[in-house]
């Protein structure tokens, strides 16, 4: 929690495009990972053939752990930053 | 005697605040994921629920209360403590009524601003504290979600071209419930905290509790508790109004406002300049309105909903005053019954009042109609576009 003390700017700029920068970046990385891993999904629903449908499916598969991991991370900071 | 049956009265109240706080704020975490119907709205409700209370449990570390950078806690004082917490009521069901997403956070500030004034006056309040950590965090919370929102839909929508509707689904699913839980904790962790600090702040000024005392654990499970009966319950006349009033959602659109909003709330969480969730929620549904054809949101709805925003704060904070006056008009403990009792009969009423063309589980996610005169009409989704 920032103080409000005299020492602390009225309007805290740095902090507030820090917020932006940080959200644009972590959302857009969330948003990529699950909208490739769904590509991929639909992908291996069209392409029957055995190693094409697997690769995609790896695919579908890192694009989840990937999104886990950031959100274990956001999690993360909830329990040590709030 | 007196003072701990104030004390009591004063806990309770605050108990009460965190229910309605749980239900008011519900929409925030939750709207799009029943909008979209990536989740039954009742299984919605009862996972956040649940993960608010476990929210509440994971970290006590703002349970000092954001109030006490707000008014000086040297003048603290149980009356004023319950003045501010039946002024944040008062705002925050009428709100609810009147279906509109406003901050309870802000509300609570109000509220305990607005008995600090009268009772103290303007050296107890710390003026600097609330434009830097209300005012200009308010204003910024809806643009910087707005431009996420929309930025993350513009690359969704590229990258998800021609996906298959089964797929698209599944996909937008998994990235709604992930973030919706992740939602429901954040909101957890911090506005329970609140009521927790509003106590523990209560506890100290009784003398029940030395300054330097952290939170008892009977505080946080009773917050933890409240916050998350609230939620359950559902506040469903805001979902309504966040998830079918200010735009129409589409899978795609529900999937990006609400992974802005937890990168938004989580970033703002670990700069230390937590953000309101309402604010966030609501600005980040505008921008996946915009964000996708046909561009559009309901502009009179929202200069409802920024109005409210806009008289949060004082209105709350009369509401807090006026309720301390009320209070001051009797000695302590007949003053705090009286107001007490006033606020009881008001909830009452308005939840009466509300029965009428109520917003149930079952009717949630019923095509809109305006409520607003000259309210846009807005053209229904075309078939699921990526």
């Amino acid at each position: 929690m920032v103080m409000a003390t005299k020492a602390t700017p009225l309007i805290a700029w740095n902090t507030l495009a820090e917020i932006f920068v940080f959200s644009l970046v972590a959302g857009l990385l969330i948003v990529t990972l699950l909208s490739i891993g769904t590509q991929a999904l639909s992908q291996s629903r069209r392409d029957q053939s055995g190693p094409v449908r697997v690769a995609y499916q790896g695919v579908v598969a890192f694009a989840l752990l990937s999104t886990a991991a950031l959100i274990g991370w956001g999690l993360y900071l909830v329990i040590h930053k709030s | 005697m007196h003072n701990s049956l104030i004390l009591a009265i004063v806990i309770v109240t605050a108990l009460g605040f965190d229910f309605t706080n749980g239900f008011h704020d519900t929409a925030n975490a939750v709207a799009p994921t029943i909008a979209t119907r990536a989740m039954p709205p009742r299984v919605a409700v009862a996972m956040s629920g649940a993960l608010n209370l476990v929210g509440a449990f994971l970290s006590l570390k703002v349970a000092a209360t954001i109030a006490s950078h707000i008014v000086n806690p040297a003048y603290v004082t149980l009356p004023v403590i319950f003045g501010g917490l039946v002024g944040a009521i008062f705002w925050n069901v009428t709100t609810w009524f009147l279906r509109v997403p406003s901050s309870s956070s802000h509300a609570l500030i109000g509220g305990v601003v607005g008995a600090m004034l009268v009772h103290a006056g303007s050296q107890a309040v710390y003026w600097h504290g609330i434009i830097s950590l209300v005012v200009a965090p308010g204003i910024a919370a809806p643009i910087i979600a707005l431009v996420v929102a929309g930025t993350a839909l513009l690359l969704a929508r590229l990258i998800l071209r021609g996906t298959d509707r089964r797929s698209l689904d599944a996909g937008t699913r998994v990235g709604q419930i992930g973030s919706s839980a992740l939602l429901s904790i954040a909101h957890g962790t911090n506005d329970a905290q609140k009521t927790m600090g509003i106590i523990t702040l209560a506890l100290i000024a009784n003398g029940s509790l030395s300054a330097s005392s952290s939170t008892p654990t009977w505080v946080v499970i009773v917050c933890g508790l409240a916050i998350a009966g609230g939620t359950y319950v559902g506040g469903w006349r805001i979902i309504r109004t966040m998830g079918h009033g200010v735009t129409h959602l589409s899978a795609t659109q529900g999937f990006s406002s609400q992974i802005a909003s937890s990168t938004v709330i989580l970033s703002s969480s670990h700069f230390g300049l937590p953000l309101s969730t309402t604010y966030v929620a609501t600005g980040s549904i505008v921008g996946s309105g915009l964000g996708a054809p046909p561009h559009l949101v309901r502009w009179r709805l929202l200069g409802r909903v920024g109005t409210a925003w806009i008289v949060t704060l004082p209105a709350a904070g009369i509401c807090g005053a006026l309720a301390f006056g009320l209070e001051s008009i009797f000695n302590e403990t007949a003053g705090v019954f009286v107001t007490g009792l006033a606020l009881i009969g008001y909830c009452v009423a308005v939840f009466a009042r509300s029965r009428r063309g109520a917003v149930t589980p079952d009717n949630v996610n019923d095509p809109w109609e305006p409520r607003v005169a000259g309210e846009e009409s807005l053209p229904p989704l075309s078939s699921e576009v990526a």
